[in-house]
């Protein structure tokens, strides 16, 4: 524009110095379009608005239809709109939608798009802009429309039980040897008093009616939750690790929602990676719990997740964290190698009272010292290739 | 774009030129009901016009070579003689514009009216020239972007260069404009015949300058669409259209509002010697009765020269100063006069322009929602468009939406069911009262159920309810009334 205006003062210059009164007329013509096109594009980019409507959350597999509208609230027409939405190539090809449209006056434009979702993950939709200018190329601006929002798509959930598995998960059907709590809610019997029994367990009309302190006797009780020990470091992985890392959290997904959905018992989560949605490495650990809400966030953080590398061992991680586990929890551990640190933990997972279930995803070779160590220490693997290797899971 | 729309586009931004030029025609033939009419005015103006004319058919021209079908060709070589004959005509023009040719050169200095000669020739060719190639330049290098849009190839894309055009078409405009500029400064100093044809040139100059930016904002647009090409972009129906329209009038508008403003040198007329004309015998024209003759100027002698500048150096050195910009106080009433008239003009053009806004809201394609939309455009649901006439009939407005067709549907369902005797009962379900329904209408179970359960997705869910939806409920609803006919003639005590 400052060229347009100094080649408006050269000619204006011209004008007067050689006494040309149509140059004046010219310079008038000239700066009139340059000032209409000026407060055209401003007046005009200030009126614009933009809104996208679209689900934050997507199921594997599902497609989304995101719908963003433009508006224009002055009364000038826009010659012309150029709308930009970035989008993620995951979900969509091109990774970009790139419409020129024009608006009357208070007219809005409507587009529309398909994602779909065959990747979890969490991703940015958008940013949305546009760029508009006049007609002459005098003048053109960018304006940012809607900033960018996230979708996050859940891992893909396998229906465990229409695949034959047995109803109830054989995690969690682990038989648990060293009872320490008790059901208060399931009486067996009485026995005589004992020093250091509480008051409370006292049975006093047992007591009155034969004259003896008796106590009343509970059934043992463990505790039936699951934690789901997903292994995201990379380094322990072999080189296709992206699809066996893939494979592992499609099995974690499947596990929880079987769990909660289908047994009603509680499932947490154990894991250490990076947050897509902070971008930071992070430890989760998600409490067992078994309500559907927590299942959701179980699988947002799921779907979240990305594979690290310089981790703490996987070993280590899961010593420090099921201090925090309630005895007798079935452990599921998903991880890919099966080497001396990771039997030793189990082996003492196993001895402080914990269920535990190997899920082996890819594993490099078949060990038979190793399969003979689990079987005697009474550990359940699960070596899982493919997804259809799910289909065996019994 | 297929070639014959190339050709199509072509032709279209040379008739623009021509319309230009139309207009500078009738600004000439305005100019010549002035009473102090000089003869060689007019003449002017149809030179200039044929000049432009020139541009404008070379770029047809142009557009021929390209498509050149044996329908045409005899167009084609007509206007090359045409042309040539032009050239052969310089000469002579030359003459006219001198004075030779109309006997008003009265200078005994043969040697000068020679040299006026030689230069007015000179002038004129080259005009026409630039004019040749500039309407070449912009034809071929539009006929090369439509090239581009049509094969986009690494090979063609190196050739065209559209940032290149770009300068080419405003370089090329300045130095043309620069150009006519000088030469008629040139010749407005040196006192000859052109001081009287500024009106003219001006008109000329406007054509020019409005043709120019008339292309430059269809390359503007060809660039964009290019770029937009590129990235696949989906371009909105009508987009093209829409622009050359826009383009086409704002110049218009604008052209026409600047054209009414007074220019300081058009209101002092007197302060610039002339000696070179007199006027002309005015038997046979009547005056305009609305003009005031003005008393002829004085005849200078060719000897007097013209005064030298002084620079200013007392205290009225401003108005000496100002006198050479030609906006000197003593110019003030003049300015007004002029001021006045111009305004009479600027009304006239103002309510030109109201009336081609109106037309231009005529013809405009009206958007959907002409008002805006709530903030909260997914929550806020619309004014239902159905609607109840004193008949008790539900009708649909035009802009219904989808859902909105399925609502109504829905509801002359219940509408025929109440005149056939199954009226809803307050309290009642849709699900209920297609129980109902069903248990009267066994044969069309099927078609009330999918009704039904297509109003209830309509009206109490989310989703999208698309335009094949609407349709087959549409369907269905003919279905159901077909054999709600045929229930009511059964049973006609209801």
């Amino acid at each position: 524009m400052m060229y347009y205006l100094i080649a408006l003062a050269v000619l204006m210059l011209i004008g007067v110095l050689l006494r040309i009164g149509p140059l004046f007329n010219l310079v008038y013509f000239l700066f009139a379009v340059l000032v209409v096109s000026y407060f055209w594009v401003k007046l005009t980019a200030q009126k614009i608005s933009t809104q996208r409507n679209m689900l934050s959350h997507a199921l594997f597999g599902e497609k989304v239809t995101v719908k963003a509208t433009i508006l224009n609230t002055s009364w000038l027409p826009i010659p012309w709109l150029e709308i930009h939405e970035s989008l993620p190539v995951e979900l969509i090809s091109p990774a970009n939608y790139v419409e020129a449209i024009r608006l009357d006056a208070y007219a809005q434009h409507e587009l529309r798009y398909t994602l779909t979702c065959q990747k979890r993950g969490y991703f940015m939709i958008g940013p949305l802009w546009l760029r508009t200018g006049d007609l002459h190329g005098i003048q053109s601006v960018r304006l940012d429309g809607t900033p960018a929002q996230s979708m996050i798509v859940y891992p893909r959930i396998l229906p465990l039980g229409a695949l034959g598995l047995p109803t109830r998960s054989p995690l969690v059907a682990l038989p648990a040897r060293h009872p320490l709590f008790d059901d208060p809610a399931r009486v067996t019997g009485v026995r005589e008093y004992q020093s250091g029994d509480s008051p409370r367990r006292i049975h006093w009309p047992a007591t009155a009616r034969t004259r003896q302190l008796l106590v009343k006797q509970y059934e043992p009780a463990i505790s039936r939750d699951t934690l789901i020990c997903l292994n995201l470091n990379r380094d322990e992985y072999d080189s296709d690790y992206l699809e066996a890392i893939e494979l592992g959290i499609v099995v974690a997904a499947s596990i929880a929602t079987h769990i909660i959905s289908k047994e009603r018992l509680g499932v947490g989560l154990l894991t250490e990676g990076r947050d897509a949605r902070s971008q930071q490495q992070t430890q989760v650990f998600l409490p067992p719990r078994r309500e559907n809400a927590h299942l959701m966030s179980l699988l947002e953080t799921l779907a979240c997740m990305q594979s690290t590398s310089n981790t703490r061992p996987f070993p280590q991680l899961l010593r420090q964290t099921t201090l925090r586990l309630g005895w007798g929890a079935t452990i599921a551990i998903i991880t890919s190698n099966e080497d001396e640190a990771l039997f030793d933990t189990l082996a003492s997972l196993q001895r402080s009272g914990f269920a535990v279930a190997l899920i082996l995803i890819r594993p490099p070779f078949a060990n038979d010292q190793r399969q003979q160590h689990a079987v005697r220490l009474g550990i359940n693997v699960y070596r899982v290739w493919h997804e259809r290797d799910m289909e065996k899971w019994r | 774009m297929s070639r014959e729309a190339v050709a199509r586009s072509t032709p279209i931004l040379s008739l623009l030129a021509l319309v230009m030029m139309i207009a500078c025609v009738a600004s000439t033939i305005t100019d010549a009901l002035n009473p102090y009419f000089f003869t060689g005015r007019n003449w002017t103006g149809a030179y200039l016009v044929i000049g432009c004319m020139l541009a404008a058919v070379d770029g047809w021209r142009v557009s021929l070579f390209h498509f050149t079908k044996s329908q045409i060709r005899w167009l084609y070589r007509l206007l090359e003689i045409g042309g040539l004959a032009l050239f052969l005509l310089l000469p002579w023009i030359g003459a006219d514009l001198s004075g030779f040719t109309r006997g008003v050169q009265t200078d005994p200095d043969e040697l000068a009216a020679l040299v006026k000669l030689a230069a007015w020739t000179f002038v004129g060719y080259q005009m026409i020239v630039l004019a040749r190639r500039f309407a070449l330049t912009l034809t071929t290098e539009l006929l090369m972007i439509n090239a581009v849009v049509d094969d986009p190839s690494p090979k063609t894309q190196a050739t065209v260069s559209l940032s290149m055009l770009q300068r080419r078409i405003f370089w090329g405009g300045v130095v043309m404009l620069l150009a006519i500029a000088i030469a008629m400064g040139w010749a407005y100093l040196s006192q000859t015949a052109a001081a009287l044809n500024l009106a003219a040139s001006s008109i000329a100059i406007f054509a020019y300058s409005a043709t120019g930016l008339l292309l430059v904002g269809q390359a503007q647009f060809a660039t964009l669409r290019n770029s937009w090409k590129e990235s696949k972009a989906s371009i909105s129906f009508g987009l093209q259209s829409h622009w050359l329209r826009s383009n086409l009038l704002l110049i218009l508008l604008i052209a026409c509002l600047t054209f009414a403003l007074p220019t300081p040198l058009a209101i002092t007329p007197n302060l610039l010697p002339r000696n070179d004309f007199k006027p002309i015998p005015t038997s046979g024209l009547t005056p305009t009765p609305t003009l005031t003759p003005t008393p002829t100027p004085p005849v200078i002698p060719r000897s007097t020269s013209i005064p030298p500048i002084q620079k200013p150096t007392d205290a009225s050195s401003w108005k000496s100063l100002d006198n050479l910009l030609g906006l000197g106080w003593n110019n003030l009433a003049l300015l007004l006069n002029q001021v006045v008239a111009n305004t009479q003009m600027i009304f006239l053009l103002v309510a030109a322009c109201i009336i081609l806004w109106m037309l231009w809201g005529l013809f405009r394609k009206r958007p959907v929602t002409p008002h805006p939309i709530p903030e909260r455009i997914s929550q806020a649901r619309p004014a239902s468009p159905v609607t109840a006439s004193q008949s008790g009939r539900f009708t649909i407005q035009r802009a219904s939406t989808p859902r909105d067709q399925v609502h109504t549907y829905y509801l002359s369902l219940l509408q025929r069911a109440r005149q056939t005797g199954l009226e809803r009962r307050p309290g009642q379900t849709p699900y209920e009262h297609t129980a109902q329904l069903v248990t009267a209408l066994p044969d069309s179970h099927e078609e009330i159920n999918q009704l039904t359960q297509a109003f209830i997705e309509a009206r109490y869910s989310q989703q999208d309810v698309e335009i094949e939806d609407a349709n087959q409920v549409r369907t269905l609803w003919q279905r159901i009334r077909t054999t709600l006919r045929a229930y009511k003639q059964k049973s006609p005590r209801r």
